[in-house]
């Protein structure tokens, strides 16, 4: 989780992403935000996020980013 | 107030206070845009005679070949009348009759009433905007209660927003325009209606149009009324026959004397339009199954010498000079019919036999078409048939008066022409039957 | 039937009056019939190419989601290391359903809105080598809302196909939503998912959503009557004759283009969120005060937003995230860093967004022209990011100030209306000619004679309009700080029908039509 993170940090220090939980809905992510995101995390964890899991209520907050990727890791 | 604050009951209050608020400031609008005109001044002055508990004696309804042939002041003076009033409107149908007569009835109470017909009012209409023309310009001739009942006619037709005044004058809701506007309000208010005797046509009062222009002799141009040159009983408008009979009922109901009149048109009219006697005798015949006189002037046997050329504004409508001979003519036939003295000796019956007194040409039209110094020409004249016609053609400079004669008297229809310049002048055409003393019909071209 | 005519009003009230009347479970339906009787009030042979759209959508999405349900069936009887191939086996017949069906619904829509366009050019080529004849080059029609149903349709196959939501199988139902008739004209553009969900609910009737979306309505006629109408006769007199006016003047017209086709557009989409919300559905926001946009990437946040999201999850996400993308995201990074890694895949994909925009709006070479422009600054403002925060910091700028905000709004402002010479002009040539004439030949002097501006139009009207673009920003200016809602709640009875009143009466006086003001002296009859 710590190292989702620190990805997303990296990506938008501005957020605080403990906090938000309408990243997408609140559309304080934009799609370049986004495909950053994907990018580095599919580097970092090794999963492969495609446009079929870009749904708001996989990426509205890190909690449910980190439960996307647990899901992919199998 | 709490009762405000019910959402429900908001909800159906808010459009009537909107409503509300909207007819205030439409009245409000209203009052600056509306123009002054002759509809304003009619008005006004039958209130002011309603007032009075005056009554009318003779009321005359129509189109505007009634408002320009009725003076008021004529009929008054030679029958001894104390009042008069001319109630034709532009382009009015019978519908607007209608209601029109049905408002002053209520404010005047007239004991005759004059409908000047014509041979093509009860046809279906030829363009939809004259039956706008016929609704607003009679509206604007009512008193506020008249409106209120004829305004709902035409709810649920598209002419619904012209009742709006905000709406109507919209295009006049400049700063200037108002400025002139109220200014002219308040002259009219302190002085009164003034005629403009020095216009082309002016309101003389009582809603007579007086008018300062005619035609000269045998210049009377063929027209074609809005494309409409054809009466035939199977093409009228059953509405229009159902409120021709409304009026005739509303009349007899009411004690009030009808008369149909037919107001003297341009000869050439006689010649051109078809179904004109057809149309005659469709008004006569309704005027005897329903017990009222019927008079068509155009009849009259010495209507030539009556009505010339020179006393006609224009092809349908007489000027102020014919008018006051055409009022003086007919106080001259209610006169007899008063003192029992038949009428019918002074008309023709038949179309034929209004022709065969006619010894000129009505009416004449060249089509030309010119190149640099040369122009061919077509014409067409209206005549009797058994006349022989003869044309001739004269041309004048550009800028010059002179006329010089290019083709003297001689038949054929077609014929081809040297020009003197190739460009611009004046090229009069004229038709003549070749007998000595009968008249001449000409018409002058202004060419490129 | 226009929007703005009172056909439609009566229209409307019958729609929601039988809406409301007919029972819950099958108002959708009056609907249905509403669409078509709107459909038909244009030209109802067209009717065949929105079927056709629609059938071919309805029927390859079913077939998407057959093929999604079999796959994880089979997935969850298959073994762990057959997986990978079922997934494989899956999405290749899902491309293959989705690259039939989708070019047969573009095609339609690419050929007669492009057609023309195409065979022009060719003649072009043809005029340069020299070879006698010419192409003849067709006059099509595009059909009523192609350009909008044709993209819900897509829409809806592709995000079957994403398994966002199941398939609708009731092709009635289907078609309403296609055919509806509040976006069909000019968008806004919706997405099934949530269009859709929100027209079949069950809808009861709402005093307080009649209020609002009535209220909504006519400030929507407002904006198009008494600003955008009178407006257009400025931008024509100046626009249409370029040579005979200074640059200042042009410039000014091209401000006013941008006013008016805000208030235009957005007053559309205020009557049809309007008569929607009457009906309990949610019709998608279209505008956000886009001229508050401090920068061009937000002013696209801002101004048909819908048209964005479209771009956004059905070119750009595609074209960022697929194997091309990555590919090249991956190149980026080891030669120039993560940074531009992480940004290049975004720029591939906008080259792909903004010529597709570019050209929907037209079928032009200015069109595309335009896309790029904004393209180009997008792209420079994205990638120079750092260099501007470098300059602002050392200029002592504070970014929050309002100052600097408005200097940002205004110059985005500036922006995108020099972009706009070029989506008006008729031709690239006209763009530059004029774009050139103003430059060249600006004449400032002009400022100090403020008559030669509002050309066309008189002084009233310029008052009228003037009024309601005034009331249009305190609106917008409101609205950006959230505190219109509140606002609106405070306002009196009595004072909220006088100002009701007061906008139908500046209607009236604005809207055009026949001119009767002048009583009829001496008609031929």
């Amino acid at each position: 989780m710590n190292e989702l993170l620190e990805i997303l940090k990296g990506v938008r220090p501005d957020i605080d992403f403990e906090k938000e939980t309408a990243l997408i809905d609140n559309e304080i992510l934009d799609s370049f935000d986004v495909i950053s995101i994907v990018s580095e995390v599919n580097e970092a964890f090794g999963v492969e996020i495609n446009m079929e899991d870009l749904l708001p209520e996989n990426f509205n907050s890190a909690e449910a980013i980190y439960a996307l990727i647990l899901k992919m890791q199998g | 107030m709490r009762i405000f604050k019910n959402k429900n009951l908001q909800t159906i209050l808010m459009p009537l206070c909107i409503a509300l608020f909207f007819l205030a400031g439409n009245a409000l609008l209203g009052s600056l845009l509306q123009p002054l005109g002759t509809s304003r001044y009619f008005r006004d002055e039958v209130a002011v005679y309603a007032a009075e508990g005056k009554q009318a004696d003779i009321v005359f309804l129509g189109s505007s070949r009634t408002f320009q042939t009725y003076a008021p002041e004529v009929l008054e003076r030679e029958l001894g009348l104390e009042l008069v009033i001319n109630a034709g409107s532009a382009t009015q149908r019978p519908e607007s009759s209608y209601y029109l007569l049905k408002d002053l009835y209520r404010q005047v109470k007239p004991k005759v009433v004059v409908w000047g017909v014509q041979w093509n009012m009860l046809l279906k209409e030829a363009t939809e905007s004259q039956r706008l023309e016929s609704a607003i310009t009679a509206y604007d001739r009512m008193s506020a209660r008249g409106r209120i009942e004829y305004i709902p006619t035409y709810m649920f037709t598209d002419l619904w927003p012209q009742f709006l005044d905000v709406y109507r004058y919209r295009n006049d809701f400049r700063y200037d325009a108002i400025r002139k506007n109220l200014e002219a309000k308040a002259e009219y208010k302190e002085h009164g209606f003034i005629p403009d005797t020095e216009a082309d046509h002016y309101y003389a009062g009582k809603g007579f149009t007086y008018s300062n222009t005619h035609c000269e002799d045998g210049n009377v141009p063929i027209m074609d009324e809005g494309g409409q040159i054809r009466f035939s009983a199977e093409e009228i408008d059953p509405e229009k026959l159902r409120y021709l009979e409304k009026v005739t009922k509303f009349c007899e109901k009411n004690g009030i004397r009808l008369y149909l009149v037919a107001s003297p048109i341009a000869v050439m009219n006689l010649y051109h339009l078809e179904g004109y006697q057809e149309a005659n005798d469709y008004y006569a015949d309704f005027a005897e199954k329903h017990g009222i006189v019927f008079y068509n002037l155009n009849y009259l046997k010495d209507k030539e010498e009556l009505f010339p050329d020179h006393m006609q504004c224009d092809y349908v409508h007489l000027s102020g000079e014919g008018a006051e001979a055409a009022s003086a003519l007919f106080a001259e036939l209610l006169r007899m019919e008063a003192n029992g003295e038949s009428t019918d000796g002074l008309f023709y019956d038949d179309l034929s036999e209004v022709k065969a007194q006619i010894r000129r040409i009505a009416a004449v039209k060249a089509d030309i078409e010119r190149e640099g110094t040369r122009a061919e020409v077509s014409v067409l004249s209206l005549h009797n048939e058994d006349v022989v016609v003869r044309y001739k053609a004269e041309y004048a400079k550009e800028g010059e008066e002179e006329f010089v004669l290019l083709r003297d008297w001689s038949e054929g229809e077609e014929f081809e022409l040297a020009l003197p310049s190739a460009s611009g002048g004046r090229l009069r055409i004229s038709a003549w039957s070749g007998v000595e003393g009968e008249g001449i019909a000409w018409q002058e071209y202004v060419l490129e | 039937m226009a929007f703005t005519s009172l056909g439609f009003l009566f229209f409307a009230l019958a729609t929601v009056t039988l809406y409301f009347v007919f029972p819950k479970k099958w108002q959708w339906l009056v609907l249905f019939a509403a669409n078509l009787y709107f459909y038909s009030t244009y030209e109802i042979r067209f009717l065949v190419f929105l079927l056709a759209a629609g059938l071919i959508s309805y029927a390859a999405a079913l077939i998407l989601e057959k093929q999604n349900r079999s796959s994880e069936l089979a997935l969850k009887n298959a073994g762990a290391e057959d997986k990978d191939r079922v997934r494989r086996e899956n999405l290749k017949r899902k491309k293959r359903i989705a690259a039939i069906a989708i070019p047969l619904i573009l095609s339609s829509w690419i050929v007669i809105k492009y057609g023309r366009f195409f065979i022009s050019n060719i003649n072009a080529l043809i005029g340069i080598s020299g070879t006698p004849g010419k192409l003849p080059e067709p006059e099509w029609i595009l059909p009523l809302g192609m350009s909008f149903y044709t993209f819900h349709a897509i829409a809806y196959l592709i995000d079957v196909y994403r398994k966002k939501y199941p398939a609708e199988r009731n092709f009635l139902k289907y078609f309403t939503f296609l055919s509806f008739f509040p976006h069909m004209i000019q968008g806004p553009f919706s997405r099934f998912g949530e269009l859709g969900k929100s027209i079949f609910e069950e809808h009861r009737f709402s005093t307080d959503r009649l209020r609002e979306g009535s209220a909504r309505i006519l400030w929507g006629m407002f904006k198009k009557i008494v600003i955008a109408d009178p407006l257009a006769a400025t931008v024509s007199t100046i626009l249409g004759d370029h040579q005979a006016y200074g640059g200042v003047q042009i410039l000014f017209a091209v401000f006013v283009y941008s006013v008016r086709l805000y208030a235009d557009f957005s007053g559309y989409m205020d009557i049809a969120c309007g008569l929607s919300h009457i009906l309990g559905i949610r019709l998608a926001e279209n505008f956000r005060r886009p001229f508050f946009a401090k920068t061009v990437d937000e002013y696209w946040r801002r101004w048909h937003v819908t048209l964005g999201f479209w771009f956004r999850d059905y070119v750009f996400y595609p074209a960022s995230m697929g194997k091309a993308g990555m590919k090249l995201s991956k190149w980026a990074r080891s030669k120039w860093g993560p940074r531009m890694g992480k940004l290049i895949s975004g720029y591939f994909a906008l080259i792909f967004v903004w010529t597709a925009t570019g050209l929907w709006h037209g079928a032009n070479w200015t069109y595309l022209v335009w896309g790029y422009l904004n393209l180009f600054v997008i792209v420079s403002t994205m990638q120079l990011g750092e260099v501007y925060d470098k300059i602002t910091g050392k200029l002592h700028i504070r970014r929050e100030s309002l100052p600097w905000k408005l200097f940002c709004m205004l110059r985005t402002f500036l922006l995108i209306s020099v972009f706009r010479f070029f989506s008006i002009a008729p031709g690239l040539k006209e763009a530059f000619s004029t774009l050139g004439h103003t430059v060249l030949d600006f004449r400032p002097a002009l400022l100090l004679k403020p008559s030669g501006f509002l050309i066309g139009m008189y002084r009233e009207e310029i008052l009228m309009a003037g009024a309601g673009i005034l009331a249009m920003l305190v609106v917008d200016i409101l609205q950006e700080k959230e505190k219109w809602d509140a606002l609106k709640a405070k306002v009196p009875f009595g004072l909220r029908a006088f100002i009701y009143a007061c906008m139908l009466l500046m209607i009236t006086l604005m809207v055009k039509g026949a001119d009767m003001s002048q009583g009829f002296m001496y008609a031929n009859f």
